[in-house]
Protein backbone atom coordinates (compact mmCIF):
# COMPACT_ATOMS: atom_id res chain seq x y z
CA UNK A 1 0.00 0.00 0.00
CA UNK A 2 3.10 1.97 0.45
CA UNK A 3 2.73 2.89 -4.05
CA UNK A 4 1.00 6.28 -4.04
CA UNK A 5 -0.66 5.71 -7.87
CA UNK A 6 -2.62 2.55 -6.28
CA UNK A 7 -5.29 3.48 -4.13
CA UNK A 8 -6.69 0.37 -2.32
CA UNK A 9 -9.54 0.16 -4.36
CA UNK A 10 -7.75 -0.57 -7.03
CA UNK A 11 -5.70 -3.37 -5.27
CA UNK A 12 -9.05 -4.85 -4.55
CA UNK A 13 -10.27 -4.44 -8.05
CA UNK A 14 -7.15 -6.18 -9.34
CA UNK A 15 -6.86 -8.84 -6.42
CA UNK A 16 -11.04 -9.87 -7.48
CA UNK A 17 -9.99 -9.22 -11.79
CA UNK A 18 -7.23 -11.87 -10.96
CA UNK A 19 -9.84 -14.72 -9.56
CA UNK A 20 -12.08 -13.72 -11.99
CA UNK A 21 -14.38 -11.71 -9.65
CA UNK A 22 -15.33 -8.82 -11.61
CA UNK A 23 -18.86 -8.10 -13.34
CA UNK A 24 -18.28 -7.81 -17.05
CA UNK A 25 -18.62 -4.15 -17.14
CA UNK A 26 -15.81 -3.76 -13.88
CA UNK A 27 -13.51 -5.83 -15.97
CA UNK A 28 -13.75 -4.19 -19.78
CA UNK A 29 -12.98 -0.86 -16.72
CA UNK A 30 -10.02 -2.64 -15.21
CA UNK A 31 -8.51 -3.82 -18.73
CA UNK A 32 -8.81 -0.23 -20.20
CA UNK A 33 -7.07 1.04 -17.52
CA UNK A 34 -4.45 -1.58 -17.55
CA UNK A 35 -3.84 -1.21 -21.21
CA UNK A 36 -2.70 2.48 -20.57
CA UNK A 37 -1.28 2.00 -17.07
CA UNK A 38 2.26 0.80 -17.06
CA UNK A 39 2.52 0.72 -13.25
CA UNK A 40 -0.96 -0.78 -12.48
CA UNK A 41 0.01 -3.53 -15.04
CA UNK A 42 3.00 -4.12 -12.94
CA UNK A 43 1.24 -4.77 -9.48
CA UNK A 44 -0.91 -6.63 -11.49
CA UNK A 45 1.95 -8.73 -12.29
CA UNK A 46 3.35 -8.40 -8.73
CA UNK A 47 0.10 -9.64 -7.14
CA UNK A 48 0.16 -12.73 -9.59
CA UNK A 49 3.26 -13.95 -8.62
CA UNK A 50 2.60 -13.66 -5.23
CA UNK A 51 -0.76 -15.89 -5.56
CA UNK A 52 1.07 -18.29 -7.14
CA UNK A 53 3.24 -18.62 -4.65
CA UNK A 54 1.03 -19.05 -2.03
CA UNK A 55 -0.94 -21.31 -4.56
CA UNK A 56 2.66 -23.44 -4.49
CA UNK A 57 3.12 -23.72 -0.87
CA UNK A 58 3.64 -27.21 -0.10
CA UNK A 59 0.32 -29.46 1.30
CA UNK A 60 0.94 -30.05 4.73
CA UNK A 61 -0.52 -33.48 5.68
CA UNK A 62 -2.00 -34.61 8.51
CA UNK A 63 1.15 -36.07 10.66
CA UNK A 64 -1.66 -38.78 12.17
CA UNK A 65 -5.40 -39.98 12.11
CA UNK A 66 -8.05 -37.52 13.81
CA UNK A 67 -11.07 -40.12 14.02
CA UNK A 68 -12.47 -39.94 17.29
CA UNK A 69 -13.33 -42.78 19.62
CA UNK A 70 -16.32 -43.36 21.91
CA UNK A 71 -14.63 -41.95 25.09
CA UNK A 72 -13.07 -39.02 23.21
CA UNK A 73 -16.91 -37.54 22.40
CA UNK A 74 -18.53 -39.25 25.83
CA UNK A 75 -20.18 -41.36 23.77
CA UNK A 76 -21.75 -43.83 26.40
CA UNK A 77 -22.48 -47.74 25.63
CA UNK A 78 -26.02 -47.41 26.00
CA UNK A 79 -26.69 -45.01 22.93
CA UNK A 80 -27.86 -47.01 21.60
CA UNK A 81 -31.17 -47.64 23.18
CA UNK A 82 -32.10 -44.28 22.25
CA UNK A 83 -33.77 -45.36 18.70
CA UNK A 84 -35.88 -47.70 20.16
CA UNK A 85 -36.90 -45.93 23.48
CA UNK A 86 -38.00 -43.25 20.40
CA UNK A 87 -39.89 -46.20 18.59
CA UNK A 88 -41.43 -47.96 21.41
CA UNK A 89 -42.84 -43.86 22.40
CA UNK A 90 -44.24 -43.09 19.27
CA UNK A 91 -45.78 -46.03 18.69
CA UNK A 92 -47.51 -46.14 22.75
CA UNK A 93 -48.66 -42.38 21.46
CA UNK A 94 -50.21 -43.60 18.70
CA UNK A 95 -51.98 -46.90 20.08
CA UNK A 96 -52.97 -44.26 22.74
CA UNK A 97 -54.72 -41.78 20.42
CA UNK A 98 -56.66 -45.06 18.82
CA UNK A 99 -57.80 -46.41 21.82
CA UNK A 100 -58.82 -43.16 23.17
CA UNK A 101 -60.80 -42.69 19.74
CA UNK A 102 -62.36 -46.31 20.17
CA UNK A 103 -63.60 -45.48 23.06
CA UNK A 104 -65.11 -42.08 22.45
CA UNK A 105 -66.82 -43.89 19.14
CA UNK A 106 -68.45 -46.28 20.92
CA UNK A 107 -69.87 -44.18 23.88
CA UNK A 108 -71.11 -42.19 21.42
CA UNK A 109 -73.00 -45.40 19.74
CA UNK A 110 -74.55 -46.69 23.23
CA UNK A 111 -75.82 -43.14 23.62
CA UNK A 112 -77.66 -43.11 20.17
CA UNK A 113 -79.32 -46.87 21.43
CA UNK A 114 -81.90 -46.39 23.95
CA UNK A 115 -81.96 -50.15 24.84
CA UNK A 116 -78.61 -50.04 25.50
CA UNK A 117 -78.28 -47.16 27.35
CA UNK A 118 -80.85 -47.77 29.56
CA UNK A 119 -80.35 -51.12 31.15
CA UNK A 120 -80.25 -51.11 34.56
CA UNK A 121 -76.86 -51.74 35.92
CA UNK A 122 -78.07 -52.38 39.64
CA UNK A 123 -79.58 -55.92 39.93
CA UNK A 124 -82.69 -55.62 42.11
CA UNK A 125 -82.75 -56.74 45.97
CA UNK A 126 -83.19 -60.52 46.06
CA UNK A 127 -83.70 -61.01 49.55
CA UNK A 128 -83.58 -59.80 53.18
CA UNK A 129 -80.24 -60.89 54.76
CA UNK A 130 -80.81 -60.85 58.19
CA UNK A 131 -77.28 -59.40 59.65
CA UNK A 132 -76.27 -60.54 63.58
CA UNK A 133 -74.15 -58.26 65.09
CA UNK A 134 -71.36 -60.18 66.31
CA UNK A 135 -71.94 -63.58 65.35
CA UNK A 136 -68.71 -64.63 65.66
CA UNK A 137 -68.81 -66.08 69.15
CA UNK A 138 -71.43 -67.82 69.98
CA UNK A 139 -72.46 -68.46 73.87
CA UNK A 140 -71.26 -72.59 73.00
CA UNK A 141 -67.77 -71.49 72.13
CA UNK A 142 -67.42 -68.51 74.69
CA UNK A 143 -65.67 -70.19 77.41
CA UNK A 144 -66.58 -69.11 80.47
CA UNK A 145 -65.61 -69.84 84.35
CA UNK A 146 -68.98 -69.42 86.61
CA UNK A 147 -68.69 -68.96 89.90
CA UNK A 148 -72.30 -70.01 90.82
CA UNK A 149 -73.25 -67.73 94.40
CA UNK A 150 -76.28 -68.60 95.06
CA UNK A 151 -78.52 -71.31 93.93
CA UNK A 152 -80.94 -70.22 91.26
CA UNK A 153 -84.77 -70.91 90.93
CA UNK A 154 -86.16 -73.70 88.37
CA UNK A 155 -87.09 -72.57 84.69
CA UNK A 156 -90.25 -71.60 84.25
CA UNK A 157 -92.31 -73.10 81.56
CA UNK A 158 -91.94 -71.43 77.99
CA UNK A 159 -88.88 -69.65 79.22
CA UNK A 160 -86.90 -72.25 77.65
CA UNK A 161 -87.38 -71.32 74.03
CA UNK A 162 -86.69 -67.66 75.09
CA UNK A 163 -83.09 -68.77 76.12
CA UNK A 164 -82.76 -70.96 73.13
CA UNK A 165 -83.17 -67.58 70.69
CA UNK A 166 -80.74 -65.95 73.10
CA UNK A 167 -77.80 -68.59 72.86
CA UNK A 168 -78.09 -68.04 68.95
CA UNK A 169 -77.30 -64.52 69.15
CA UNK A 170 -74.80 -62.86 71.38
CA UNK A 171 -73.48 -59.01 72.04
CA UNK A 172 -70.23 -58.43 70.92
CA UNK A 173 -69.91 -56.08 73.62
CA UNK A 174 -69.98 -56.54 77.64
CA UNK A 175 -72.98 -58.55 78.47
CA UNK A 176 -75.37 -56.88 80.20
CA UNK A 177 -77.07 -59.66 81.17
CA UNK A 178 -79.46 -59.40 84.77
CA UNK A 179 -78.45 -62.19 86.54
CA UNK A 180 -74.88 -61.64 85.78
CA UNK A 181 -72.07 -59.40 85.59
CA UNK A 182 -69.39 -58.14 84.54
CA UNK A 183 -65.80 -58.65 86.25
CA UNK A 184 -65.24 -55.66 88.39
CA UNK A 185 -68.51 -54.46 88.00
CA UNK A 186 -69.76 -56.39 91.06
CA UNK A 187 -72.37 -58.83 91.18
CA UNK A 188 -75.77 -57.99 92.08
CA UNK A 189 -77.73 -58.76 95.35
CA UNK A 190 -78.06 -62.10 96.00
CA UNK A 191 -78.86 -63.31 92.21
CA UNK A 192 -76.43 -62.85 89.93
CA UNK A 193 -73.33 -64.56 88.85
CA UNK A 194 -70.19 -63.44 87.93
CA UNK A 195 -68.42 -64.42 84.17
CA UNK A 196 -64.95 -64.31 84.15
CA UNK A 197 -63.59 -64.76 80.59
CA UNK A 198 -60.82 -67.23 80.46
CA UNK A 199 -58.44 -69.01 78.22
CA UNK A 200 -58.34 -72.49 80.75
CA UNK A 201 -61.89 -74.07 80.37
CA UNK A 202 -63.74 -75.27 83.50
CA UNK A 203 -67.10 -76.33 81.98
CA UNK A 204 -68.17 -78.11 78.85
CA UNK A 205 -71.23 -76.60 76.52
CA UNK A 206 -73.79 -79.19 78.08
CA UNK A 207 -72.14 -78.61 81.92
CA UNK A 208 -72.90 -74.84 81.09
CA UNK A 209 -76.16 -75.69 80.04
CA UNK A 210 -77.01 -77.24 82.61
CA UNK A 211 -75.68 -74.82 85.21
CA UNK A 212 -76.65 -71.54 83.87
CA UNK A 213 -80.30 -72.69 82.62
CA UNK A 214 -82.12 -71.96 85.58
CA UNK A 215 -80.15 -68.56 86.34
CA UNK A 216 -80.96 -67.43 82.10
CA UNK A 217 -84.60 -67.63 83.17
CA UNK A 218 -84.50 -64.19 84.58
CA UNK A 219 -82.65 -63.01 81.89
CA UNK A 220 -84.09 -60.16 79.43
CA UNK A 221 -83.41 -60.93 75.83
CA UNK A 222 -81.36 -58.42 73.86
CA UNK A 223 -83.03 -57.16 71.10
CA UNK A 224 -81.89 -59.17 67.59
CA UNK A 225 -81.09 -56.37 65.89
CA UNK A 226 -81.96 -56.90 62.11
CA UNK A 227 -80.93 -55.59 59.01
CA UNK A 228 -82.23 -55.17 55.96
CA UNK A 229 -80.03 -54.75 53.25
CA UNK A 230 -80.03 -54.56 49.38
CA UNK A 231 -78.03 -57.58 48.29
CA UNK A 232 -74.93 -56.55 46.28
CA UNK A 233 -75.53 -56.76 42.89
CA UNK A 234 -73.07 -58.44 41.04
CA UNK A 235 -71.71 -55.88 38.57
CA UNK A 236 -70.86 -57.00 35.20
CA UNK A 237 -67.18 -56.30 33.92
CA UNK A 238 -67.28 -53.19 32.34
CA UNK A 239 -65.53 -52.18 28.92
CA UNK A 240 -65.02 -48.85 29.75
CA UNK A 241 -63.09 -49.91 32.31
CA UNK A 242 -60.67 -51.74 30.96
CA UNK A 243 -59.91 -49.42 27.55
CA UNK A 244 -59.75 -46.97 30.55
CA UNK A 245 -57.05 -49.03 32.00
CA UNK A 246 -55.29 -49.70 28.65
CA UNK A 247 -55.54 -45.90 28.02
CA UNK A 248 -53.89 -44.90 30.89
CA UNK A 249 -50.94 -47.96 30.56
CA UNK A 250 -50.45 -46.90 26.98
CA UNK A 251 -49.94 -43.07 27.96
CA UNK A 252 -47.69 -43.51 30.70
CA UNK A 253 -45.90 -45.73 28.42
CA UNK A 254 -45.95 -42.82 25.83
CA UNK A 255 -44.51 -40.51 28.31
CA UNK A 256 -42.25 -42.24 30.12
CA UNK A 257 -40.35 -42.95 27.13
CA UNK A 258 -40.49 -40.54 25.92
CA UNK A 259 -39.15 -38.78 28.44
CA UNK A 260 -36.18 -41.35 28.78
CA UNK A 261 -35.66 -40.94 24.70
CA UNK A 262 -34.98 -37.17 25.72
CA UNK A 263 -32.90 -37.64 28.25
CA UNK A 264 -30.46 -40.21 26.58
CA UNK A 265 -30.49 -37.82 23.68
CA UNK A 266 -29.70 -34.53 25.49
CA UNK A 267 -28.12 -35.61 28.48
CA UNK B 1 -18.28 -35.57 -7.76
CA UNK B 2 -22.49 -35.84 -7.83
CA UNK B 3 -21.64 -39.27 -6.10
CA UNK B 4 -19.57 -37.91 -3.08
CA UNK B 5 -21.76 -35.91 -2.09
CA UNK B 6 -24.18 -38.30 -2.16
CA UNK B 7 -21.80 -40.42 0.28
CA UNK B 8 -20.84 -37.41 2.22
CA UNK B 9 -25.10 -36.73 2.67
CA UNK B 10 -25.76 -40.25 3.48
CA UNK B 11 -22.58 -40.50 6.20
CA UNK B 12 -23.51 -37.21 7.51
CA UNK B 13 -26.94 -38.60 8.59
CA UNK B 14 -25.24 -41.39 9.63
CA UNK B 15 -23.41 -39.59 12.01
CA UNK B 16 -26.36 -37.68 13.22
CA UNK B 17 -27.99 -40.83 14.21
CA UNK B 18 -24.46 -41.63 16.14
CA UNK B 19 -22.57 -43.36 13.90
CA UNK B 20 -19.22 -42.88 14.95
CA UNK B 21 -17.92 -44.65 12.26
CA UNK B 22 -19.58 -42.93 9.46
CA UNK B 23 -18.29 -39.59 10.99
CA UNK B 24 -14.92 -40.77 11.25
CA UNK B 25 -14.75 -41.51 7.36
CA UNK B 26 -15.71 -38.14 6.86
CA UNK B 27 -12.37 -37.19 9.67
CA UNK B 28 -10.34 -39.13 6.92
CA UNK B 29 -11.23 -37.19 4.20
CA UNK B 30 -11.30 -33.26 5.61
CA UNK B 31 -8.20 -33.87 8.03
CA UNK B 32 -4.94 -32.97 5.89
CA UNK B 33 -7.25 -29.56 5.14
CA UNK B 34 -8.07 -29.01 8.51
CA UNK B 35 -4.55 -29.84 9.95
CA UNK B 36 -3.52 -27.44 6.73
CA UNK B 37 -5.43 -24.69 7.91
CA UNK B 38 -5.00 -24.77 11.24
CA UNK B 39 -0.86 -24.97 11.35
CA UNK B 40 -1.21 -22.25 8.95
CA UNK B 41 -2.96 -20.17 10.84
CA UNK B 42 -1.42 -21.12 14.11
CA UNK B 43 2.24 -21.62 12.81
CA UNK B 44 3.03 -24.35 15.35
CA UNK B 45 2.44 -28.25 14.88
CA UNK B 46 1.60 -29.22 18.10
CA UNK B 47 -1.33 -25.90 18.07
CA UNK B 48 -2.38 -27.30 15.25
CA UNK B 49 -2.38 -31.19 16.12
CA UNK B 50 -5.10 -29.93 18.97
CA UNK B 51 -6.60 -27.53 17.12
CA UNK B 52 -7.40 -29.68 14.56
CA UNK B 53 -8.54 -32.62 17.09
CA UNK B 54 -10.78 -30.22 19.18
CA UNK B 55 -12.61 -29.13 15.81
CA UNK B 56 -13.52 -32.88 14.83
CA UNK B 57 -14.54 -33.60 18.69
CA UNK B 58 -17.06 -30.59 18.20
CA UNK B 59 -18.27 -30.96 14.65
CA UNK B 60 -19.16 -34.40 15.75
CA UNK B 61 -20.94 -32.94 19.05
CA UNK B 62 -22.95 -30.24 17.29
CA UNK B 63 -23.45 -32.29 14.18
CA UNK B 64 -27.39 -31.94 15.16
CA UNK B 65 -26.53 -28.17 14.45
CA UNK B 66 -25.31 -29.04 10.54
CA UNK B 67 -28.45 -27.46 8.56
CA UNK B 68 -27.16 -28.71 5.25
CA UNK B 69 -24.90 -26.92 2.88
CA UNK B 70 -20.89 -27.38 2.75
CA UNK B 71 -20.14 -29.29 5.41
CA UNK B 72 -16.35 -28.85 4.36
CA UNK B 73 -17.43 -25.07 5.42
CA UNK B 74 -19.04 -25.66 8.54
CA UNK B 75 -16.30 -28.05 9.58
CA UNK B 76 -13.63 -25.53 8.70
CA UNK B 77 -15.72 -22.37 10.42
CA UNK B 78 -15.48 -24.54 13.57
CA UNK B 79 -11.78 -24.94 13.12
CA UNK B 80 -11.60 -21.33 12.62
CA UNK B 81 -13.16 -20.14 15.54
CA UNK B 82 -10.65 -22.78 17.68
CA UNK B 83 -7.67 -21.38 15.76
CA UNK B 84 -8.89 -17.40 17.00
CA UNK B 85 -9.68 -19.03 20.53
CA UNK B 86 -6.16 -20.78 20.60
CA UNK B 87 -4.36 -17.21 19.30
CA UNK B 88 -5.84 -14.61 21.88
CA UNK B 89 -4.92 -17.46 23.92
CA UNK B 90 -1.63 -17.23 23.06
CA UNK B 91 -1.10 -13.53 22.85
CA UNK B 92 -2.62 -13.57 26.93
CA UNK B 93 -0.24 -15.78 27.44
CA UNK B 94 3.03 -16.16 25.51
CA UNK B 95 4.68 -18.98 25.36
CA UNK B 96 8.87 -20.15 24.72
CA UNK B 97 8.90 -22.72 22.52
CA UNK B 98 11.06 -25.90 23.69
CA UNK B 99 12.41 -26.34 19.97
CA UNK B 100 16.16 -25.07 19.75
CA UNK B 101 15.76 -22.17 17.34
CA UNK B 102 18.50 -19.70 16.27
CA UNK B 103 19.84 -16.39 17.23
CA UNK B 104 16.70 -14.65 14.75
CA UNK B 105 14.46 -17.21 16.71
CA UNK B 106 14.13 -19.45 14.18
CA UNK B 107 13.28 -23.57 14.35
CA UNK B 108 17.05 -25.01 13.51
CA UNK B 109 15.15 -28.37 11.66
CA UNK B 110 12.27 -27.69 9.70
CA UNK B 111 9.67 -30.31 10.02
CA UNK B 112 9.81 -33.29 8.28
CA UNK B 113 6.40 -32.72 6.47
CA UNK B 114 7.57 -30.50 4.23
CA UNK B 115 9.96 -32.42 2.36
CA UNK B 116 9.40 -33.59 -0.88
CA UNK B 117 11.22 -36.59 -2.33
CA UNK B 118 10.10 -35.96 -5.67
CA UNK B 119 12.39 -32.97 -6.00
CA UNK B 120 16.01 -32.55 -6.42
CA UNK B 121 18.27 -31.41 -2.86
CA UNK B 122 18.61 -28.10 -4.42
CA UNK B 123 14.70 -27.33 -5.32
CA UNK B 124 14.49 -28.67 -2.28
CA UNK B 125 15.98 -26.47 -0.52
CA UNK B 126 14.84 -23.21 -2.34
CA UNK B 127 11.54 -24.71 -1.91
CA UNK B 128 11.56 -25.22 1.66
CA UNK B 129 12.98 -21.72 1.96
CA UNK B 130 10.26 -19.97 0.02
CA UNK B 131 7.75 -21.79 1.97
CA UNK B 132 9.26 -20.72 5.39
CA UNK B 133 9.74 -16.92 4.40
CA UNK B 134 6.05 -16.73 3.17
CA UNK B 135 4.62 -18.79 6.42
CA UNK B 136 6.92 -16.20 8.40
CA UNK B 137 5.08 -13.55 6.49
CA UNK B 138 1.61 -14.94 6.34
CA UNK B 139 1.94 -15.28 10.57
CA UNK B 140 2.45 -11.59 10.51
CA UNK B 141 -0.97 -10.83 8.91
CA UNK B 142 -3.22 -9.93 11.16
CA UNK B 143 -5.62 -13.02 11.97
CA UNK B 144 -9.04 -11.74 9.92
CA UNK B 145 -6.62 -11.16 6.58
CA UNK B 146 -4.53 -14.66 7.56
CA UNK B 147 -7.58 -16.39 7.80
CA UNK B 148 -9.36 -15.58 4.24
CA UNK B 149 -5.69 -15.54 2.47
CA UNK B 150 -5.37 -19.18 3.89
CA UNK B 151 -8.63 -20.14 2.72
CA UNK B 152 -8.57 -18.92 -0.87
CA UNK B 153 -5.22 -19.16 -1.98
CA UNK B 154 -3.97 -22.03 0.13
CA UNK B 155 -7.23 -24.39 0.26
CA UNK B 156 -8.42 -23.25 -2.92
CA UNK B 157 -11.86 -22.20 -1.75
CA UNK B 158 -14.53 -19.69 -3.58
CA UNK B 159 -15.46 -16.78 -2.58
CA UNK B 160 -18.37 -17.81 -1.48
CA UNK B 161 -17.47 -20.80 0.28
CA UNK B 162 -14.88 -18.78 2.21
CA UNK B 163 -17.51 -16.28 3.05
CA UNK B 164 -19.39 -19.08 4.82
CA UNK B 165 -16.71 -20.11 6.77
CA UNK B 166 -15.59 -16.43 8.26
CA UNK B 167 -20.09 -16.10 8.65
CA UNK B 168 -19.26 -12.43 6.56
CA UNK B 169 -20.45 -11.30 3.55
CA UNK B 170 -18.70 -12.16 -0.13
CA UNK B 171 -17.20 -8.57 -0.38
CA UNK B 172 -15.46 -8.66 2.83
CA UNK B 173 -13.96 -11.86 1.34
CA UNK B 174 -12.97 -9.95 -1.53
CA UNK B 175 -11.56 -7.07 0.82
CA UNK B 176 -9.66 -8.65 2.97
CA UNK B 177 -7.84 -11.07 0.74
CA UNK B 178 -6.42 -7.94 -1.33
CA UNK B 179 -5.22 -6.36 1.79
CA UNK B 180 -3.53 -9.85 2.73
CA UNK B 181 -1.89 -10.19 -0.72
CA UNK B 182 -0.76 -6.53 -0.72
CA UNK B 183 0.49 -7.36 2.52
CA UNK B 184 2.30 -10.33 1.49
CA UNK B 185 3.60 -8.45 -1.47
CA UNK B 186 5.66 -6.24 0.93
CA UNK B 187 6.13 -9.15 3.38
CA UNK B 188 7.92 -10.57 0.38
CA UNK B 189 10.12 -7.73 -0.93
CA UNK B 190 11.18 -7.16 2.66
CA UNK B 191 12.90 -10.76 3.02
CA UNK B 192 14.81 -9.53 -0.28
CA UNK B 193 17.93 -11.89 0.02
CA UNK B 194 15.86 -14.74 1.67
CA UNK B 195 13.95 -15.39 -1.29
CA UNK B 196 14.65 -18.08 -3.76
CA UNK B 197 16.38 -16.49 -6.75
CA UNK B 198 13.62 -17.65 -9.04
CA UNK B 199 11.49 -15.35 -7.07
CA UNK B 200 14.25 -12.72 -7.40
CA UNK B 201 14.80 -13.02 -10.87
CA UNK B 202 11.18 -12.71 -11.88
CA UNK B 203 11.15 -9.67 -10.11
CA UNK B 204 14.16 -8.26 -11.52
CA UNK B 205 12.83 -9.00 -15.14
CA UNK B 206 9.33 -7.60 -14.67
CA UNK B 207 11.45 -4.29 -13.70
Amino acid sequence: MKDKKVKPRDWETLSAYLDGHLKPWQRRNIEARLERDTTLRERLEEMRRTRAELRSLPVVRAPRNFTLTPQMVGMRPYSRAYPVLRLASALASVLFVLFVAGDFVWSQTLSRMPSLAEAPTIVPVEKMVEVQMAPEITLEEMEVEVLVTEEVAPMAEGEWEKMEELTETVPSRPMDIEGFTAPGVGAGEGEGVTVFPSPSPTLTPVQLEEVISPTLAAVTPMPTQVVEVEALPKEPIQPFSVLRLIEGMLALIAVGTGLAAVYMRFR
Amino acid sequence: MQRSSIDEASLIQAAKRGDLEAFNRLVLAYQDMAYQQAFRMLGDPADADDATQEAFIRSYQKLHQYRGGSFRAWMLRILVNICYDEFRRQRRRPSTPLEPTTAENEAIESPGWLHDPKKGPEELLERSELARVIQRCIERLPLEFRTVVILVDVQGLEYAEAANVIAKPIGTVRSRLARARVRLQECLHTAGELLPVRYRQGKEIKK
